[in-house]
């Protein structure tokens, strides 16, 4: 393993504008590390494993229940013809159920405070398959940790942040998030998570007050946007790196259908406000596009295709030419939409004219969801910034060799002062530099030699890592 | 002499009486949260210097709806434990000034996890006070009354880290600057034995930490009976009342915090010697109601002192 040390500075772009002095680069360690800002994480109080996950309950026939609320809100789960719900009730409470079914265990987390419900394959674990509550937050949401290798995963980031499986993905299982009273005329014949789980619980009792119709915050998180009520419920979809918002408000009393295309992708998006769930796909199949229109009163179908194939909530083809295929899930869950603001700063949000504004004073951003940016500065004042600021840098900006498996694979901007030039330059806390102008970085002699090089330039490329995904960054120097 | 003994008795009411108030102001709610120091405002003998080291021990493992205690599920052991050391000066007959400081430990441990329990400490906060009594005892007046108001100064530690920050209740200091003020009446009862009876209010608003997070205002009042009984013994008894409002987090109100509680507490000091005693009191939960859907709160707090004063 290698030994973290910490370097202070501001490195990459005072690099650029202004001479610096070097720091050590000792190897670096994994250990310990985190994949998100550590000094945002925040301990939600109860502890580790104080709020207790629930491994394999009871499942009751959806008939037999008369304890859940129609207005309830629960969380599908389809696996071959198993199908399973799991009600908020018991959800808001435990947070994470470890279930299995056949051959595929999942353990499906809920986050009462981000309102995000998702559910991970976890049959690839060897001896503990469970997930149980950290107790950590991270921009408000939930941080669950496998139990196998006690490693820390980040609900809404879709990522092992912390441990010995950083950087991996989980294997997501599709869910329907839906009432309770839809629910049964869904899937009248499922199972549902029973209310006896064998904790001394009131399941009835909402355990945070008004939170959920509030416009505050238990917790802080990084990124603020107001477009949207702060518990606006939003189906979220993330398409390579990019995602797009789809508020549950948007699509009516009745079912509607979206075929859109985000970041180049064809998707459907179907969802009805009333019976408040929104689903989406791949919208192709055998490669050739497909185009849905919405069906009611046909439950569980909600959509059929142009060649007259209708499908299910979960993306199954019932019946029709395409009977027995089942559609592509694209990366998505539901959330509140402050949650997913905060994760994904500058999504789109369908329907909305307004898009972010950009504060900056010179930089324009062609396309603020590109996986690439060009930034334009005008070199005096960005560095005359540099200068007011180079000692606020200097003592609160870390840049540490960044390692996964024993294998640098970048300089990680381990702190910097929030609203700082570097924020301005379109850096963030814990973005991972890999090369500039296409020179890998591992370790700040390398930076030193760039240097030279570089401040004589107007145009360089600076390709960095952020949350486990690639941006290139290119600027221009006026 | 007798002046002396009012004296006492005035300090030892004002010690079991408010210092109560301040121990349990910031550790009864979910779970205890960084608390300094006890705090007696007790008069004293004009010149005088009064020492005193404390040592607590607060067992926060009710789990409680509303006003029922219930079965904790988590099998949850969270404690706190305090030394305490504070220093008084009389500046005037009825003008007392005084400062406190605290370290502070916290536990925290979930016996259905494999996790390792959690243990944060530090120097927790510090205390300024002053008193005045415009209504002494005499030799005629058998009544006291006194004001008294305080500073907290949050000298603590507030960024303890466990695997990341602390929660805040977890954090020896609160980080915020909060202020306090109580009123104190004693009554003694000319029934042949030494007894009083005394009364206290008391209220305490506090200030944000730099994280936005802020414990919410309580006010107490007590009521209570003391007696001599045997020499250098004195025994005393006396109910507490306490509300609390829901702690903050940028002016939002945190769910299952705050509530009402009304406690027991039996406590006894010895005057080993005419400068030296030590003394020790229990704090029993009597009646709990408390805010939203569930909290652990105080099982117990138990602690002993030694003064000296000269």
């Amino acid at each position: 393993m290698f030994q973290q040390k910490p370097i202070k500075l501001l490195l990459l772009l005072a690099l650029v504008f202004l001479p610096f002095c070097d720091g050590d680069s000792n190897s670096p360690d994994t250990s310990g590390a985190w994949l998100i800002p550590k000094s945002e994480i925040q301990e939600g109080g109860p502890g580790k494993d104080g709020i207790v996950a629930l491994t394999n309950p009871t499942f009751i026939p959806v008939s037999q229940d008369n304890y859940y609320l129609d207005s309830d809100l629960v969380i599908g789960v389809q696996i071959d013809n198993f199908i399973r719900a799991f009600p908020h009730p018991i959800l808001d409470q435990h947070e994470i159920v470890n279930h299995t079914i056949g051959d595929t265990s999942f353990a499906l987390s809920y986050c009462p405070l981000t309102g995000s419900g998702v559910a991970w394959d976890t049959s690839g674990f060897i001896l503990d398959n469970t997930f149980g509550v950290s107790g950590l937050l991270y921009n408000s949401n939930l941080i669950p940790y496998d139990r196998e290798t006690d490693s820390n995963w980040s609900q809404m980031l879709l990522l092992c942040v912390n441990g010995e499986s950083i950087g991996q993905e989980p294997l997501i299982i599709p869910v329907v998030e839906t009432t309770w009273k839809t629910w049964k005329e869904l899937y009248p014949d499922s199972f549902v998570l029973s209310h006896e789980t064998g904790f001394n619980r009131n399941y009835r009792v909402y355990p945070y007050g008004n939170y959920k119709t509030s416009d505050s915050l238990l917790f802080s998180v990084s990124n603020e946007d107001s477009r949207l009520h702060k518990k606006e419920r939003i189906h979220g979809v993330i398409v390579g790196g990019e995602t797009k918002a789809y508020p549950i408000s948007i699509f009516g009393s009745s079912t509607k259908v979206l075929n859109d295309i985000f970041n180049n992708l064809p998707i459907v998006v179907a969802g009805n406000t009333t019976k408040n769930f929104a689903v989406s796909f791949e919208r192709e199949l055998d490669d050739k596009p497909l185009y849905f229109m919405p069906v009611e009163d046909e439950f569980p179908v909600i959509m059929m295709d142009s060649q007259g194939t209708m499908w299910d909530i979960f993306g199954h083809g019932l019946s029709g030419p395409n009977k027995g295929q089942k559609l592509k899930p694209t990366k998505s869950f539901i959330s509140y939409w402050f949650a997913w603001a905060a994760f994904y700063p500058n999504a789109e949000i369908h329907g909305s004219s307004t898009q972010l504004s950009h504060t900056s004073f010179e930089h324009k951003i062609e396309d603020p969801f590109s996986r690439i940016q060009t930034r334009e500065f005008i070199r005096s004042r960005i560095g005359a910034r540099l200068l007011k600021e180079w000692w606020t840098l200097a003592k609160k900006t870390k840049l540490v060799p960044h390692a996964v498996n024993g294998v640098t694979l970048g300089l990680r901007f381990q702190e910097f002062p929030p609203s700082s030039v570097l924020s301005e330059l379109g850096i963030r806390e814990f973005d991972v530099l890999k090369s500039i102008n296409g020179t890998e970085l591992k370790d700040l002699s390398t930076l030193s030699l760039l240097f030279t090089e570089l401040k004589n330039t107007n145009r360089f490329e600076v390709e960095i890592e952020r949350y486990g995904r690639p941006l290139t960054l290119r600027y221009t120097l006026k | 002499m007798k002046k002396t003994i009012l004296c006492a008795v005035f300090s030892g009411c004002l010690l079991f009486v408010i210092l109560p108030s301040f121990l349990a102001s910031q550790t009864c709610s979910c779970a205890a949260t960084p608390l300094f120091n006890p705090l007696d405002f007790a008069t004293l003998k004009n010149r005088k210097w009064h020492f005193e080291l404390t040592y607590k021990y607060h067992s926060m493992n009710d789990l409680v709806e509303g006003s029922a205690k219930v079965k904790d599920d988590t099998d949850r052991r969270r404690t706190a434990q305090f030394v305490l050391a504070d220093v008084r000066y009389a500046l005037l007959p009825n003008l007392t000034i005084r400062a406190a400081f605290s370290w502070v430990s916290h536990y925290r441990e979930i016996g259905i996890s494999f996790s390792e329990p959690v243990q944060t400490q530090g120097l927790g906060d510090s205390l300024m006070t002053v008193q005045y009594s415009p209504f002494p005892y005499t030799e005629t007046r058998k009544t006291e009354i006194s004001l008294g108001a305080g500073l907290k100064i949050p000298t603590g530690e507030n960024n303890a880290q466990t695997e990341v920050t602390a929660s805040e209740d977890m954090q020896p200091g609160t980080g915020s600057w909060d202020v306090m003020g109580w009123t104190f009446v004693s009554q003694q009862i000319p029934i042949g034995a030494w007894i009083e009876i005394f009364a206290g209010l008391y209220g305490r608003l506090n200030g944000s930490n730099d994280r936005g997070y802020q414990f919410g205002n309580e006010y107490s009042v007590s009521l209570g009976l003391r007696a001599q009984a045997v020499k250098r013994l004195m025994l005393s008894l006396y109910g507490r009342y306490r509300w609390a409002d829901f702690d903050k987090r940028f002016d939002s109100d945190i769910p299952n915090t705050g509530g009402h509680w009304v406690f027991f507490v039996p406590s006894a000091s010895w005057n080993i010697s005419e400068n030296f005693g030590i003394k020790s009191e229990i704090e029993l939960p009597l009646y709990r109601d408390l805010n939203d859907y569930r909290q652990f709160t105080t099982t117990f707090l138990v602690s002993v002192s030694m003064f000296y004063q000269i």
